[in-house]
């Protein structure tokens, strides 16, 4: 099975998916939509450590463990962030970050 | 599979226990035994539980060990950082306990997060694993993010915190896929390992494997989120925003804190891990220095909101502090030590000069608040001059040698450009504080700014500007302590 | 190993086909006469009322937030129920503590009334 799909294919896919995540994070004017865009970078990661755990050193668990950490961490980042883009929408009606934009200079 | 465990020794990690602990459990008493409208007291209990970190210190004190199986590690060069770090903390507890209140945000909340935040820095301070690294910078984003945002329903705090967690949470995944490549090339995310595969790599090199080239894109992506992290030029953009939109003791916090241990952790990974990769990374870390001291100096030339202006200089001072880690010698970490004591004295005593002539809601923090300052608060006035003049770097304060350090690290490692253009920033930089200096004593008041002087903050004032002036006469106090914490380091 | 993958490359191109066919065969044979009638919202055979974006109240985004943060922190747990057997009484403690802590936070958000349906 391991010999079917090589490493080079898996990590292309991550990294695909890394550039569409950074697309998305960058394209979109909804600050949900952002933080969707950072949430596919941060999956392509845990495919990349994955990745290179079962192909490369499947005896530790190193890859494994940081890819739990980073769905974690991933979490509550996104908690954080949905939890202000609420906040922001209570005050301004809106969520699209162009228009959240009074500093300036 | 059977599972060994590693020796754990749990006094290494005696500070973190004890931080973390001190945070949750004041989260739990403060919402059980604390009553609305006195959380001072929280602020208190804050106080005490920094006290108790800066204690926890003292039993590992001359002591260098890893543990969890090299995962953290205790040295001089963690323990001075963790004092500095607690300084940094206690200072802007202090400030802000009269501060909230008078801008009608006080919740209990901020004192545990300052204390998480602080955590994060000592984890960052100790850490010798990427995994640990990560967990470090995340939990600092993290606790940022809220505490930017802490003056809602105010918008500029919203939008600032906003900005800030959309900008960080981008510089997080630049950072993991940075990381998974590191791992990918080498097979480890432990420091010391990373090393030590390079060196074995360098010495089977031939011309038919080529580099490390994973792990260079790599480190390359790492670098980007330090960048951010730090506000190095061209990844500064949030800066001006954020620190304007935060609460101001947030502000101070962020400017010195989140600098310090960022470039703490980095230090560990480039003097660490990558020695032997030397050539790669100092060429690229030397220029985003150089852009950085050039960008963040004439940018602060052109305004006229005085908390703007703190943001674009503390954008300069990241350039200045990056020399030090670029000279990658002993002396450029002592002179990174000095310049981020000096560095963070100066900038908590100017922003607690902010707070005090901050009014209630909207301020402008306007050049105008500060005309005439000298006649109406001269003492204040005074202490302000001093921070400024620190900041700008002349003499007998701390912030001058602090800069005379770095120089003359990275003039010794063969930077002579890089020092030129530290030399001449910062003779661009003296124009916009002493534009301070000039309002505050030789203009008439514009307007009538009523001084929010408390007994805490007048005397953190105090406490800052003596200690300015006493390390400025007397760098030797803390350079012995920096000079053991580079031998422990091994730099 | 490789051989398996044809198979699914046929499945995938048949599963992509097949609901087009009659859609497309539907759109070519039936005849259009439309009235007021046909044309209006189907739902349940009445009048289609209000706008179809409800807005739900903020109470149920703040039970969202905490549900995800304690779902996913809940990871932690399966490599150490997985691997319980060998390690003992020091992972139960580790485990213990965080646990502890999330029930901490979980104290704290009940307190502040993020749990209260109002």
């Amino acid at each position: 099975m391991i010999n079917a799909v090589p490493l080079s294919a898996v990590l292309t896919i991550a990294a695909a998916l890394f550039c569409i995540g950074l697309f998305g994070a960058m394209s979109r004017r909804n600050a949900v939509s952002i933080l969707m865009g950072v949430e596919l970078m941060l999956n392509s990661v845990n495919i990349n450590l994955v990745a290179f755990w079962r192909y490369l050193q499947p005896d530790l668990i190193t890859g494994q463990v940081f890819a739990i950490f980073v769905i974690t961490v991933a979490a509550a980042e996104a908690a954080v962030g949905l939890a202000m883009v609420i906040a922001i929408y209570r005050s301004r009606q809106t969520v699209y970050i162009d228009t959240v934009d009074s500093m300036k200079g | 599979m059977n599972i060994a465990f590693p020796d754990i020794n749990m006094l290494v990690i005696l500070p973190l226990i004890v931080i973390f602990g001190s945070a949750l459990a004041l989260l739990l008493i403060d919402l059980f035994f604390i009553p609305a409208g006195n959380k001072k007291i929280t602020g208190y209990l804050a106080l005490a539980g920094l006290l108790f970190t800066g204690l926890a210190g003292v039993p590992l004190w001359g002591m260098e060990e890893s543990s969890f199986s090299g995962m953290v590690v205790v040295d001089t060069f963690a323990l001075t950082l963790n004092v500095i770090f607690i300084i940094i903390a206690a200072i802007t507890i202090i400030i802000s306990l009269d501060y909230l209140p008078r801008q009608g945000i006080e919740q209990g909340e901020f004192y545990p997060l300052i204390l998480f935040a602080t955590g994060s820095f000592v984890l960052l301070a100790q850490s010798t694993n990427l995994i640990l690294i990560f967990l470090g910078i995340e939990l600092l984003s993290i606790t940022l993010y809220v505490l930017t945002g802490f003056a809602y329903p105010r918008l500029s705090s919203e939008e600032a915190a906003m900005k800030y967690l959309l900008l960080g949470a981008f510089a997080a995944g630049f950072f993991v896929y940075g990381i998974a490549l590191i791992y990918g090339e080498t097979m480890t995310v432990d420091l010391n390992q990373i090393r030590l595969y390079l060196t074995e790599l360098e010495s089977s090199s031939t011309a038919a494997v080529p580099g490390p080239t994973l792990l260079l894109i790599g480190g390359a992506l790492v670098l980007i989120a330090f960048s951010f992290k730090i506000a190095l030029v061209p990844f500064h953009m949030w800066t001006p925003d954020v620190y304007e939109g935060a609460p101001t003791p947030v502000t101070a916090f962020m400017s010195v804190g989140t600098k310090g241990a960022a470039l703490a952790a980095l230090i560990r990974i480039v003097t660490i891990a990558l020695p032997t990769v030397q050539d790669a990374w100092v060429p690229v870390l030397a220029v985003l220095a150089a852009a950085t001291m050039i960008v963040g100096n004439v940018g602060a030339v052109a305004q006229t909101n005085v908390k703007r202006m703190l943001a674009y200089s503390s954008v300069g001072h990241a350039g200045y502090i990056v020399l030090g880690v670029v000279a990658m010698s002993a002396h450029g970490i002592e002179a990174f030590l000095f310049y981020l004591l000096a560095y963070s004295l100066t900038n908590l005593g100017a922003f607690a000069v902010i707070i005090v002539l901050e009014q209630r809601g909207e301020s402008a923090w306007s050049l105008d608040d500060f005309s005439g300052l000298g006649q109406r608060q001269p003492m204040l006035a005074v202490a302000m001059a001093l921070f400024m003049l620190s900041l700008a770097g002349v003499p007998p304060t701390a912030g001058y040698l602090g800069k005379f350090f770095v120089f003359a690290a990275a003039w010794e490692s063969g930077l002579g450009w890089l020092v030129l253009i530290g030399v001449i920033t910062s003779a661009i930089a003296i124009f916009f504080y002493l534009r301070i200096i000039v309002r505050m004593f030789m203009h008439e008041p514009v307007r009538d700014v009523q001084p929010a002087l408390h007994r805490s903050i007048t005397w953190t004032i105090a406490v800052a500007a003596g200690a300015v002036l006493l390390f400025g006469f007397m760098p030797n106090l803390f350079i012995d302590l920096a000079q053991r914490s580079v031998i422990a380091l091994g730099g | 190993m490789l051989i398996n993958y044809p198979f699914i490359a046929v499945f995938f191109i048949a599963s992509v086909i097949f609901p087009f066919i009659p859609l497309i065969m539907g759109y070519l044979v039936a005849p259009k006469r439309p009235t007021e009638g046909k044309k209006s919202t189907y739902e349940c055979g009445l009048e289609a009322i209000g706008d179809i974006w409800v807005q739900f109240r903020v109470q149920y985004y703040l039970y969202a937030i905490a549900f995800v943060v304690f779902d996913v922190e809940v990871v932690f747990l399966y490599p150490w129920a997985v691997s319980f057997g060998q390690i003992g009484v020091f992972a139960l403690i580790a485990m213990s503590i965080f646990l502890l802590i999330l029930v901490a936070s979980l104290i704290y958000d009940w307190r502040k009334g993020a749990l209260e349906w109002i």
